[in-house]
């Protein structure tokens, strides 16, 4: 079958900046940007 | 100070040395001569790789170690964490945590759902004033304080769809079953198939759809497999007309799996349809609430219909396991089951509406919430994914809302809108059977018009400030209370979800769980 195994307490690709006046964390992984079915709820 | 919000995993960098001095060990960055006293206690833990993820972050904002997954960090040489000036947030709620070997204070920011544990010593610090600055800064970067420079911090993370890029295409309203927690009333006695004309104008409502470049087609019913010739017919139209849209197109389909004929077995291969069925568990409580309409266990039917599936070499994406009477006190039971059967599995408690307003299955104050605490006990012992332990989880611990029912403003009208037969569109599937939350009918008009209704746009800003209960609860910023089941229980979609209790549980259990295994 296929396993899905995801850790969850780490966010992987996490772009972080520094700056003086803003410090800027975002999130660049694809889990989150897409919906693909409302039963099963699969994270693709 | 711990916590798992906004945790990476760290390693050393290469460019950084270290210089044993009077007061310690000052590592030093080569590159953009940064650095950082550590005191003995503290280096010997650098040294051996056993700082916490708290202490790795300090070196890591000062540049003087690095995120294993990735390497996007930029440090400016104008940053000077002494010059800034933190303070206590107006905005963060404290609250005490006991776990097994320790007790902490949770500072939580509600809005966000970030929070940091805090132990004995350290929040008698906070409350002092007299944490470091770094300490500082990591409270800072959550939520959890302010500066009054007026530093900002922005999080770029995923925000709620406008657009939806999954429609819920109720193919029929009949069903070879007669559940008895079925939220839509559906059963053999109802029987409307979607009409040719339906299809044509949902595809093309979804098709022409802004902004969405994947679309995905999720037939339900009634029991989508009792209409195949109709998802066919559906699929066709789909394939026959989506060149003309730039959109990548998908299928899905949930199903009891009463009824796995050859038709279907070849539609699901011919268009690469994913399939997920209901399922509640083993037969002894799967028998109690799946059942025909003479009252028959359909255990021993979807048990042969899945093994059709498979024997055809069709993946089952997984099961959605719904949690009541039936089963809520059997949860080992269950992991082991979807262990066994080897299906990723989600439980999730009896939604109030359709036949479940007769027939009371949800489960009662503090039930599901000791199932969901067994189950995640057992999470590692078994091969499969309980999704809904991912779901919570990652609703605790990390920023990221993907689960659109258990976020604000939830997925309804967002990423998601259901049509019925006869073309009547409603926000979210769990509405099917209500009259009174259609948006319009696709026959007289385009869904991105019905989205823009008062009505519509009002539930579609649905957040926990609109909510009177939501709006009060320190745990608003990782929980969304579901609309249609709130509207089962109450009435009142502007209510909190009727699991709210439970809910409360599983956050506080999940906190304490992260902080005696890390």
């Amino acid at each position: 079958m296929k396993k899905i195994k995801l850790k969850n307490d780490i966010v992987k690709n996490l772009k972080t900046s520094v700056y003086d006046k803003k410090i800027k964390i975002s999130f660049g992984n694809k889990i989150g940007l897409g919906y693909d079915g409302c039963g099963t709820h699969t994270h693709k | 100070m711990r916590s798992p919000w906004l945790s990476r995993e760290y390693e050393k960098s290469k460019d950084v040395v270290v210089q044993k001095i009077k007061d310690g060990y000052l590592l030093k960055n080569k590159k953009n001569n940064s650095e950082f006293l550590l005191d003995e206690k503290l280096y010997n833990k650098y040294q051996n790789n056993e700082m916490n993820e708290i202490e790795w972050e300090m070196l890591f904002l000062k540049g003087l170690a690095i995120d294993k997954n990735c390497n996007d960090f930029k440090l400016n040489s104008d940053f000077n964490i002494n010059n800034k000036k933190f303070i206590k947030s107006n905005n963060v709620e404290v609250f005490p945590l006991k776990t097994k070997n320790k007790n902490y204070r949770i500072l939580i920011n509600p809005d966000l759902g970030s929070w940091m544990a805090l132990d004995e010593s350290e929040y008698t610090r906070y409350e002092q004033n007299k944490l470091s600055k770094e300490e500082w800064l990591s409270l800072f970067i959550r939520g959890l304080a302010e500066d009054e420079k007026h530093t900002e911090v922005e999080f770029d993370f995923p925000l709620p769809a406008d657009y939806p890029s999954v429609i819920v295409v109720n193919i029929t309203t009949g069903c070879n079953l007669r559940c008895k927690y079925c939220f839509a009333d559906c059963g053999p006695f109802k029987g409307e198939d979607m009409t040719e004309d339906v299809m044509d104008a949902t595809i093309d409502s979804m098709l022409s759809m802004p902004q969405v470049k994947v679309i995905t087609f999720e037939f339900q019913g009634g029991e989508a497999s009792t209409n195949v010739p109709g998802m066919r017919k559906f699929i066709e139209k789909v394939e026959k007309v989506k060149h003309k849209y730039d959109k990548l197109v998908k299928y899905r389909t949930e199903i009891n799996c009463i009824l796995v004929t050859e038709d279907l077995i070849s539609l699901v291969k011919q268009y690469n349809v994913s399939i997920g069925v209901s399922l509640d568990g083993p037969k002894m409580m799967t028998d109690k609430t799946r059942v025909d309409i003479n009252g028959n266990g359909a255990f021993d039917r979807i048990e042969k219909g899945i093994k059709k599936l498979r024997d055809n070499g069709i993946y089952i994406d997984g099961a959605v396991c719904t949690i009541g009477q039936h089963n809520v006190h059997y949860p080992k039971q269950l992991m082991e089951y979807f262990d066994k059967i080897g299906m990723n599995f989600k439980p999730r408690p009896v939604n109030i509406l359709g036949r479940e307003k007769e027939n009371h299955l949800t489960t009662k104050p503090g039930e599901w919430a000791k199932c969901f605490k067994e189950m995640h006990k057992m999470k590692d012992d078994v091969e499969v994914e309980n999704f809904s332990v991912h779901i919570f989880e990652e609703n605790v611990y990390t920023p990221i809302r993907d689960y659109i029912c258990l976020r604000y403003p939830c997925g309804a009208a967002r990423e998601l809108v259901s049509v019925n037969p006869n073309g009547d569109v409603f926000p979210c599937d769990g509405f099917k059977g209500e009259k009174k939350f259609v948006m319009g009918n696709v026959l007289n008009d385009k869904i991105e018009n019905m989205l823009k209704k008062s009505k519509i746009v009002k539930l579609r800003n649905r957040t926990a400030e609109s909510i009177e209960k939501c709006s009060k609860c320190r745990f608003r910023g990782m929980c969304c209370s579901c609309c249609y089941s709130a509207y089962g229980k109450f009435g009142d979609i502007y209510r909190e979800d009727p699991h709210c209790s439970d809910r409360k549980q599983i956050y506080i259990y999940l906190m304490q769980n992260w902080l005696e295994n890390n």
